[in-house]
């Protein structure tokens, strides 16, 4: 492990990668703090950027930009009360009515403080659980890695999505998108209709930017007004809220530690993450009554957690293959684009790449702490930012990132028609997450089956060998059946005939 | 008007969009149905647990809308020329085409200033200077630094 780290500190320190893990990081806040343009959009809308870039590099960048909008949303939850990123739901419980106050730069210095102490926990679990995981996972054989993804799929569908039926579909029908194109075992096209753009395939670069950038148009299209909030708060001193966070320090690493382990599992993300070491904080504190009325406490929580998800939640990403919700699926797409292939064997295939992730999750952290005390005179101005202008830069800059992905213009009609579909889906309320998550293993979970199947000699029923197989079986089960047990628990609890 | 009533029931997307998807996926298994069996059990039994799910769900909206009396809040819209998503569709379908003939550059110009302007930004000074600082600043991030070709058009 410290060869990893060496061999990272010497390579994410070359100054190119740290301007862009400078560039990154800003960018990243900035989004961010744009409500409406979550965590999966800012990565998304990086990609075009890192075509061409050196592996290492391009994933500092999406890095910087995935921890930096997690950060961002708390800026306009803070600000205006409506939180940037999903992430940042609970921090407007406290954050707002702080800023009403006449806090809002001491609310900034906490949310900042608290999320880059966050990222840093998260950081050294990454360091340290990676390699045991990743050499774990090479045990696993075709069998088990279909019936991992299939747990993982069914998590993300129990948890991301309201209806456990629509999580389902949605699922499946990003399996039979993924499935368009090439099959793997006998080279054949499916629903390609002879037409050679779609022989490959739908390409992912191209589906994301359909699934999350054009679709978020249709929605930002429809809100009132041209502009978010034009509401003036006075700021105050950031400096003052960061010293003040230390001294719940107890907090910062409990809520991290809720946020890293909840960031380890598939479906999860940072929307559950904030508000379960929310609801954690106030229910240990000897003050619960106090939350909601703009307490340091309220904004700690949340902001350590959602910030302490993105380095945990990379572990399955890279270890497995699996990424475990929709921005770590955008970031696997980017390192497709980079050439980079996930799995067990990245740790020794390219151990300077591990070790630069490593390094890099530390120093983002660090960027983001000086970069949120020096420009928060600047950050509170992007809430404001004009829809009217976002609207058809986001556009621009999506048309060119897939266009320069094939070099097909028939991509961008593609990107259109994604777009509305996934537009539709929303708005009948069916989970994109699970769908981008169907969309991204749909090849490596057929290509699991068949080799499972292949190497059976009995049949299906290798997926119910003993013990592994049997124990993620039974594991799907529950996850599947606990809400369902606990609300006939509630139903008919103990002592009642 | 008692059918307008029953067709405003239906007419939302918790119905439309999973016709749209049952129509995808029996597409979908038509096309594959003939292939070898290695190349279509995949997608034959993920399509037909997506399809049985899908049936029951387009059940479960139907009558859900159906005993619903208050107003649809994912109706479609009425009005489609007023429609902002609509609008949006079209200028994306636009400038895709004016982008195939003119290229990237003039075409973008175009589409940020009327974008801008169909979205409420009636300024024109503003929106002649954001479209502008952007094509400069993209010019120079994308193509300058990076050396990645924005889409050429025909004409070019």
């Amino acid at each position: 492990m410290l060869e990893l780290l060496i061999a990272g500190l010497t390579i994410v320190f070359e100054p190119f990668n740290i301007v862009m893990t400078l560039v990154g990081t800003i960018l990243g806040i900035f989004l961010g703090a744009l409500p409406g343009i979550g965590p999966p959009l800012a990565v998304t809308l990086i990609l075009p950027l890192i075509f061409g870039l050196d592996p290492i590099t391009g994933i500092i960048a999406m890095l910087g930009v995935f921890n930096g909008s997690v950060y961002g949303g708390s800026i306009s939850a803070i600000l205006i009360n409506i939180p940037g990123t999903p992430g940042s739901v609970a921090t407007c419980f406290d954050g707002y009515p702080m800023a009403r106050q006449g806090r809002a730069g001491e609310a900034l210095g906490v949310s900042l403080v608290s999320s880059v102490i966050g990222g840093l926990i998260t950081a050294f679990f990454f360091i340290f659980l990676f390699g045991p995981i990743a050499k774990l996972s090479l045990k696993f054989g075709p069998s088990q890695m279909f019936l991992i993804m299939l747990l993982a799929l069914g998590t993300v569908s129990r948890l991301a999505s309201g209806s456990i039926i629509k999580g389902i579909i949605s699922s499946g029908i990003g399996i039979l998108l993924g499935l368009i194109g090439y099959d793997l075992m006998s080279g054949i096209s499916r629903f390609s209709f002879g037409y050679r753009p779609l022989g490959g395939g739908l390409n992912l670069v191209v589906t994301l930017i359909g699934w999350f950038a054009i679709a978020e148009l249709f929605f930002l299209v429809q809100k009132k007004g041209t502009t978010i909030s034009t509401s003036k708060l006075k700021i105050g001193s950031v400096f003052k809220g960061g010293v003040e966070s230390l001294k719940h320090l107890r907090l910062m690493v409990v809520s991290s530690c809720t946020g890293a382990f909840l960031g380890a599992l598939p479906g999860v993300g940072i929307a559950l993450a904030n508000l379960v070491a929310y609801s954690n904080a106030k229910s240990s504190s000897k003050h619960p009554e106090k939350f909601g009325t703009g307490i340091i406490e309220g904004i700690i929580a949340p902001e350590s957690a959602n910030n302490a998800v993105t380095g945990c939640s990379l572990i399955p990403t890279l270890a497995l293959g699996i990424p475990g919700g929709a921005t770590l699926a955008v970031i696997l797409g980017g390192l497709m684009i980079l050439g980079v292939t996930p799995g067990p064997r990245l740790i020794t295939q390219d151990p300077r790449l591990v070790g630069s992730i490593m390094v890099s999750l530390i120093l983002i952290n660090l960027v983001m702490l000086v970069s949120g005390f020096l420009l928060t005179n600047i950050y509170q101005f992007i809430p404001r930012v004009k829809i009217a202008y976002l609207i058809p830069i986001i556009l621009a800059i999506s048309c060119f990132g897939t266009y320069i992905t094939r070099h097909y213009f028939v991509d961008m009609i593609f990107v259109i028609i994604l777009g509305l579909l996934a537009y539709g889906m929303r708005k009948a309320d069916y989970s994109i997450p699970c769908m981008v998550l169907g969309f991204v293993l749909a090849k490596t979970l057929e290509d699991n089956f068949h080799k499972s199947l292949l190497i059976s000699d009995k049949g299906y029923l290798i997926f119910l060998d003993w013990p592994v197989n049997i124990m993620i079986v039974l594991i799907g089960i529950l996850i599947y059946l606990f809400p369902v047990l606990m609300k006939f628990k509630n139903k008919f609890p103990s002592g009642e005939g | 008007m008692k059918n307008k009533k029953w067709k405003n029931k239906l007419l939302n997307y918790e119905i439309i969009m999973p016709i749209v998807m049952i129509v995808f996926i029996v597409t979908f298994i038509v096309n594959v149905y003939s292939l070898p069996k290695v190349a279509k059990r995949a997608p034959l039994l993920v399509g037909s647990i997506t399809l049985f799910f899908l049936l029951i769900q387009t059940c479960i909206s139907i009558l859900n809308n159906l005993k619903n009396n208050e107003e649809e809040k994912s109706k479609l819209s009425r009005g489609l020329l007023k429609n902002k998503v609509l609008q949006l569709l079209l200028i994306m379908i636009l400038y895709i085409a004016v982008m195939s003939y003119f290229g990237y550059f003039p075409s973008t110009i175009i589409m940020l200033v009327v974008t801008m302007w169909v979205i409420g930004e009636k300024q024109l000074l503003r929106v002649t200077l954001v479209s502008v600082v952007f094509i400069i600043v993209f010019y120079i991030v994308f193509v300058k630094i990076f050396g990645l070709q924005p889409p050429v058009g025909l004409l070019q």
